[in-house]
């Protein structure tokens, strides 16, 4: 113990001293520290994959980050962790990456952000009486070989990693691959309802539309090809040039409704687009079904009573909530979450060929069920509906080499409306030669415009989910690992209705705080008893 | 480290034979847990990340309420002069105040686990990230504490105690904002010593020697002024 001080001045010396030694040991540990990632997933801690990617670069990347300093909450936090990771990504780039923070880019080196397109952004500021907004840049452009790509917002840091390698993989690898989404059978177009998908796909893949009515065989550089909630019949001859594409290698995600709302009519009607046989001769079907469960959208709505009018949890059980996700895929290893309206369940009773193997990817809840018959009626009487079924499958992986669904079949003649047909120059395969790819998920509107524009956000997941089947079908296992990594968001996985609400409400606010007076008023009561005791 | 021991021992039994503890521990849980699980079942999102953010802001008042009295009671009713003829140093009077407050805090963020096994319930939150979140409250509270036990040892009038250590606590928290209003190297360093920044931080579930540091020479700091402040009756 250290000894008293006995005048002021050696005090003032000896406080200064110390304040000087912790200062410097702050200003030490700034530089040399350690970091212990405690989550469960790494997710603040470079993955593997990306310290593959970074060590195989074979010439200088450089990084400069338009990283304003005084940026409000959290912004400010994420400058370090930003820094940090950087200093990771450099350590494993055997020397092939530099970064520089560029000073003060909103003033002296304006121009040099404007260089590269970067604007800045407006960030919200609590000032001493109302909220201010100040300009700032929290960008980051990386040059490799001539060429750049930039970040002109990091958004989000957990999603760092993965643009940060995708946009590495991009100009280490050059060139894009090719994604085709067939159009003619009723399948939500590119340029109409999936505008924002493409646009997300558009990042890492060139998409093309693909007219399987016209053409001989799906061009080779496609590596995946999506059919999206189609709601025509494919004559026999699409239905060939799918199955030859597949027999081929070609990774294929279909997204199928088996009902669609006719608006004029204000019916459902069934759709029957003929992709079922195909996947059936494949190893799964998709049933004529929609699927209800508990674990669904709810609002609250108010319902009159005597006296006036009281709210009430409303639950929408074709609004399905999933949280049943296969954690050995790696599609749907990290999801946590994601939102289906009006799904159908695949049939797994259907005998998987030699050669191929099936994983389910997500399935209902443990309280769910199906309606096959008088759809419209009975989702109208939502109180009556059974949910005596659980874990019904909606979506499934197909992996292996195929049998042709054509086989034993001739090959189908040209529909007389393919007028740009041109006789196919390869011959039929009757088994696949080479590995193959198949999702199946028995809903097509899940990653749609109305999904992504949804306010409420509740949708967000399923976009991740949509990357994650792209990145899986074009075989890019590595981004898959490191985009879903940087999922934090950690949703309910129980059923929650009303009553468990309440009890967990009651428990938290009031079970610890009882359990603490009843202790003071026994210790009180022991007290006053012993006090007594040595009275008498 | 007897004597601080012995200390330690009649604090905490003082802890619990008076009604504040308990008023102050109910209050903190009632609180907590009310603002939480409104929050929970609004995000739909199983962790604790709101539980650990709407703890710091409750220790703005939680923290000083408790260590208003630790220095400045004995100041009042003049035990402490008695306590300097004692065979105890200066040191360990500090820590033996220090110590059965930091001690009480733990019980009572001990009871917040309740609302870990709720949310356990409902969902599979992340253990690294609580485990994160639970260390920096403990960083910050001996931090804190270590500011309340300083101010308390400034003045006999635990009103005075309380009002100070609270603007000194929200001063360091609130550091984070105010350097919007000065900019460049002045903001960086105000963006360092302010403790939410840290405590962003280490509630990610990121173990960082940097932000302990921080904390443990913030809590070093505050208990060694203390100490200077009850050497000063000795000064010639």
């Amino acid at each position: 113990m250290a000894k008293a001080v006995k005048t002021k001045s050696a005090a003032v010396v000896n406080i200064l001293i110390v304040v000087l030694i912790l200062v410097v040991v702050n200003l030490l540990s700034i530089n040399i520290f350690a970091r212990w990632d405690l989550t469960e997933e790494n997710i603040y801690s470079i993955s593997e994959p990306s310290k593959k990617i970074i060590s195989s670069l074979d010439d200088r990347l450089t990084v400069k980050v338009f990283f304003t300093e005084d940026l409000p909450a959290p912004h400010n936090t994420d400058r370090r962790y930003l820094k940090d990771l950087l200093d990771d990504f450099r350590a494993y780039s055997n020397g092939n990456m530099v970064y520089e923070f560029v000073e003060d880019p909103l003033t002296e080196n304006r121009q040099e952000a404007s260089s590269y397109n970067l604007q800045p952004v407006q960030f919200n500021v609590m000032g001493s009486t109302t909220a201010e907004q100040k300009l700032g840049y929290k960008a980051l452009v990386l040059i490799y070989g001539g060429e750049n790509e930039k970040i002109p917002f990091i958004n989000n840091m957990e999603m760092f990693e993965y643009d940060f390698i995708r946009l590495v993989k991009n100009l280490s690898e050059r060139g894009k691959t090719h994604v085709g989404f067939t159009f003619g059978h009723g399948e939500l177009p590119l340029d109409g309802q999936l505008t924002i998908a493409k646009q997300i796909l558009q990042e890492d893949f060139e998409v093309v539309p693909i007219d399987l009515r016209k053409v001989p065989e799906i061009p080779g550089d496609v590596e995946a090809l999506f059919i999206v909630a189609p709601s025509e019949r494919f004559s026999d001859r699409a239905l060939y040039v799918l199955d030859q594409y597949i027999m081929r290698g070609g990774k294929v995600g279909f997204f199928l409704n088996r009902f669609k709302m006719n608006q004029n009519m204000g019916t459902i009607d069934r759709v029957d687009t003929g992709l079922d046989s195909l996947l059936r001769a494949y190893g799964v079907g998709v049933k004529q079904n929609f699927a209800i469960d508990q674990n669904c959208y709810t609002y609250m709505d108010l319902r009159r009573v005597e006296g006036g009018f009281m709210p009430v949890n409303v639950k929408v059980p074709f609004f399905i909530n999933i949280n049943n996700f296969n954690e050995e895929n790696l599609v749907t290893k990290y999801q946590k979450t994601m939102s289906l309206i009006g799904a159908s369940t695949l049939d797994t009773s259907v005998q998987i060929p030699e050669g191929v193997e099936r994983e389910i990817l997500f399935t209902t809840s443990e309280k769910s069920g199906t309606i096959s018959e008088n759809i419209q009626a009975r989702l109208q009487q939502i109180d009556d509906l059974d949910y005596d079924q659980f874990y019904l499958p909606l979506a499934a992986v197909l992996s292996g080499q195929f049998e042709s669904y054509f086989a034993d079949k001739f090959v189908p003649a040209a529909d007389s409306a393919d007028t740009a047909f041109v006789p196919p120059a390869q011959e039929k395969l009757n088994r696949a030669i080479e590995n193959s790819r198949l999702l199946v998920v028995g809903s097509g509107n899940f990653f749609d415009d109305q999904a992504a524009r949804d306010r409420s956000r509740r949708f967000q997941q399923n976009f991740v989910f949509f990357r994650n089947i792209a990145d899986w079908l074009a075989q890019d296992d590595e981004l898959i690992t490191i985009r879903s990594k940087g999922n934090i968001y950690s949703p309910f996985t129980r059923v929650i209705d009303r009553d468990i609400e309440t009890t967990v409400k009651l428990i938290n606010i009031f079970a610890m705080p009882v359990v603490i007076i009843i202790f003071g008023l026994i210790r009180w009561q022991v007290k006053r008893s012993a006090k007594r005791s040595r009275a008498v | 480290m007897t004597a601080v021991w012995v200390l330690t021992k009649k604090e905490l039994r003082s802890y619990f034979s008076s009604p504040i503890a308990y008023i102050v521990a109910v209050l903190f849980l009632g609180i907590l847990g009310f603002f939480y699980s409104n929050s929970i079942f609004m995000s739909k999102s199983a962790d604790l990340r709101a539980l650990f953010s709407i703890a710091h802001i409750i220790y703005l008042v939680f923290i000083p309420a408790i260590s208003m009295r630790l220095i400045s009671e004995e100041k009042r009713s003049g035990t402490i002069e008695v306590l300097g003829t004692m065979p105890l140093t200066d040191w360990q009077l500090v820590l033996g105040k220090f110590i059965p407050a930091f001690i009480l805090m733990l019980i009572t963020l001990l009871f917040t686990l309740i609302n870990y096994f709720t949310v356990s319930f409902l969902g599979d939150p992340d253990t690294g990230v609580v485990l994160g979140g639970y260390l920096g409250l403990v960083l910050l509270a001996a931090a804190y504490l270590s500011i309340g036990i300083f101010t308390s040892s400034l003045t006999s009038n635990q009103i005075v105690a309380f009002i100070t250590s609270f603007t000194v606590i929200l001063l360091f928290f609130v550091l984070n904002q105010l350097k919007f209003y000065v900019g460049g190297f002045l903001a960086s360093i105000l963006e360092f010593i302010s403790s939410d920044y840290h405590f962003q931080s280490i509630q990610r579930g990121v173990i960082d020697s940097r932000n302990v540091i921080f904390y443990v020479t913030i809590t070093f700091l505050f208990i060694f002024l203390t100490v200077q402040v009850l050497q000063s009756r000795k000064w010639r």
